[in-house]
């Protein structure tokens, strides 16, 4: 497999050597590859740092040391982290030509920052001013000539050749040669952005972002196009299936075999698939996600932390039951430390975002990665069978919608609306566990000393922080059909009314009313409450959601305690 | 936790630099606990924020923990 930072042959290509760059996974600076061939040496993608930049300086001073060559850039496409530093500072002298799709060196041309997605980063980074000699898939020969006059009196031409796949379609296809036998074959990739080109050499592939043009937060930004990707995917997939490629380098992150690539692009283009409608990603909404990112982190943070203090309070009380192997293997059961690292991960990124200037998007595209590796341990079999999942779940539904929503996926649309009174009366039927049951489970597993521990520790774990509050329920005298998932406004009123208990509130008095296109849920308290002890931002996210659905929630006070109202629009009676 | 782990003496823990409870505070809180119950001592926190008091009662530690806010 390809290493990185070291010289090593190039699969495929016996007379070709490779030095691939692969800083830490992020948004700000691109991998970059460095080819050493008999006529050439290639760069590929410079990236956007100065510490990368100056790497590749003394790479290529040291090999045009050895050995004078041309030196040719490339880039996949024309994005800032991949395209900034394509100047480079090299020699004087040394011939350099530097190479892209003609939409990529058009936008350059003319400064477009929406393109070349400089806008997402607030340091307001320059432009790449570069001259570029070899504009590739023109389609106007003139705007760029296919033949390169080279310092030494040699040329090199730039052949155009595509290639017909089965079913007509057609990947169009240039290379240029390297010397001894060995040549660069460019292919027009597009849907990342429409100047995405994939490069070969020898058996090894290089995709850009292609991989990750999928990705929640990547998928919507300026040029990209779902149709131009879906081909694309298809292009590449018969790619590494026919053209005999089994290295496969990304534009971010470690290179991987062709099978895995593969794999991973054929799960990617499943999920592309339903993106046909994806807003663009621009700056309102990257900053409107920005404040989601934050939100969802405190609701995370909340709702596993509590969590994973109900299994510690499980663990506490089994020890004074002289259980100790079952306190220990409740704490196994969930992988808190690792949940709190993943969470902790975050809150620093977060802070160094608050002191620094770092891209609001990184801090989306942070949140995606949090996410998902909090859905990967949430997901995992031990975590499933545990006992009152419901935190659990609710997590989970909230990773979901934000992977969703960052994606721009309208999921709102895709659930059953339905009558608020009666979610509200099966909220109150769970907060009040039937007591004939709960001794029953207990009888029946006296027998067996495990499952005794077992069916103890269920109930141990089954605290509910509503079981101890009075409620009162005054349902609306009309129909309170609204149109909410009944899931989603689960979630919210159960974390509303948990959220009161939590400050010690022993009664809470609902009410529904049917006013103005609304449903309109009251949860009161007689005792005040400081809505801070709920989590700000957890109350900011309910109401981001809500507003979604044109709903809302607002805190307010009232004859001495307090009060929800959460309004949600009325579907019409038919 | 010397002071829950030492031989005598009630203790409490003044919450009011933590701005919020994390899983691995309250493995900390726990373990305080524990110890604490082996000589008879529940443990105390005071000046708890309402966002920690929320989490610990949520989390069913105020039934083996005194919390003050």
């Amino acid at each position: 497999m390809i290493e990185a930072n070291v010289w090593q042959k190039v699969p495929g290509a016996p007379s070709a050597e490779i030095f691939p760059i692969i800083p830490k996974c992020n948004c700000v600076s691109s991998n970059c590859y460095i080819f050493s061939a008999p006529h050439a040496l290639v760069v590929v993608d410079p990236g956007a740092s100065r510490e990368q930049t100056q790497q590749i300086s003394q790479i290529l001073t040291d090999a045009l040391a050895v050995s004078q060559r041309r030196i040719l850039v490339f880039l996949t496409h024309c994005h800032q982290d991949h395209s900034q530093e394509a100047s480079l500072e090299l020699p004087t002298g040394t011939e350099i030509k530097r190479f892209a799709h003609h939409a990529g060196v058009e936008a350059l041309k003319r400064r477009d920052r929406n393109l070349t997605t400089a806008y997402l980063y607030p340091w307001h980074p320059e432009l790449c001013d570069a001259r570029f000699e070899g504009i590739l898939f023109a389609s106007n020969h003139a705007s760029g000539p296919p033949v390169f006059e080279l310092a030494d009196g040699e040329s090199s031409e730039l052949h155009t050749e595509p290639i017909v796949m089965p079913g007509s379609t057609t990947l169009q296809r240039q290379w240029l040669s390297l010397g001894a036998g060995n040549r660069l074959e460019i292919y027009h990739t597009p849907g990342h952005s429409p100047c995405s080109i994939s490069l070969r050499v020898g058996s090894l592939l290089m995709l850009g972002d292609l991989p990750f043009a999928a990705n929640p937060g990547v998928c919507g930004l300026d040029g990209w196009n779902h149709a131009d990707l879906l081909q694309s995917f298809h292009k590449i997939d018969w790619l590494l299936e026919t053209a005999s490629i089994t290295v496969c380098c990304p534009g971010h992150g470690c290179c991987v075999s062709a099978q895995i690539m593969r794999e991973k692009l054929r799960l990617i283009e499943c999920e592309a698939s339903n993106l046909s409608n994806v807003p663009l990603m621009d700056a309102e909404r990257i900053s409107a996600l920005k404040l989601y990112t934050d939100e969802l982190l405190e609701e995370t943070a909340a709702l596993l932390t509590i969590f994973s203090g109900r299994l510690y309070a499980v663990s506490y009380y089994l020890s004074l039951l002289e259980e100790d192997s079952a306190a220990t293997r409740v704490l196994a059961t969930f992988n808190i430390d690792q949940i709190e690292r993943i969470l902790s991960n975050f809150r620093r990124f977060a802070e160094a975002f608050n002191t620094s200037a770092l891209p609001e998007w990184g801090v989306v595209l942070k949140g995606v990665q949090v996410a998902g590796a909090l859905q990967q341990i949430l997901s995992t079999k031990h975590v499933q069978q545990l006992l009152d999942l419901s935190l659990v779940n609710r997590t989970q539904r909230r990773l979901e919608d934000f992977l969703s929503v960052v994606r721009g996926l309208q999921f709102l649309q895709t659930e059953q609306p339905g009558a608020v009174d009666e979610l509200i009366a099966q909220i109150l039927a769970r907060a009040k566990p039937s007591t004939e049951r709960e001794s029953t489970d207990l009888m029946e597993a006296a027998e067996n000393e495990e499952l005794f521990v077992e069916v103890l520790t269920r109930r141990l774990a089954a605290h509910s922080p509503l079981r101890d509050i009075e409620f009162e329920f005054v349902p609306a005298t009309q129909g309170t059909n609204a149109n909410i998932g009944a899931e989603r406004l689960d979630d919210i009123l159960i974390s509303l009314m948990e959220g009161m208990a939590g400050t010690g509130v022993k009664h809470i008095n609902i009410a529904t009313r049917v006013a103005s296109g609304h449903v309109e849920i009251r949860l009161a308290s007689r005792e005040r409450i400081d809505p801070a002890a709920l989590g700000t931002r957890r109350l900011d996210l309910y109401n981001r959601t809500l507003g979604w659905l044109g709903g809302s929630l607002e805190y307010g006070e009232q004859a001495g305690g307090a009060e929800f109202l959460v309004k949600l629009p009325a579907l019409q009676e038919t | 936790m010397r002071a829950a782990e030492g031989p005598t003496g009630a203790v409490e823990l003044d919450l009011a630099e933590a701005p919020f409870m994390s899983s691995t505070g309250l493995c900390v809180l726990l373990l305080a606990a524990k110890a604490l119950q082996k000589r008879g001592e529940r443990l105390r926190l005071v000046d708890a924020s309402p966002q920690t008091y929320n989490v610990l009662n949520l989390s069913g530690f105020t039934l083996f923990i005194d919390v003050k806010t």
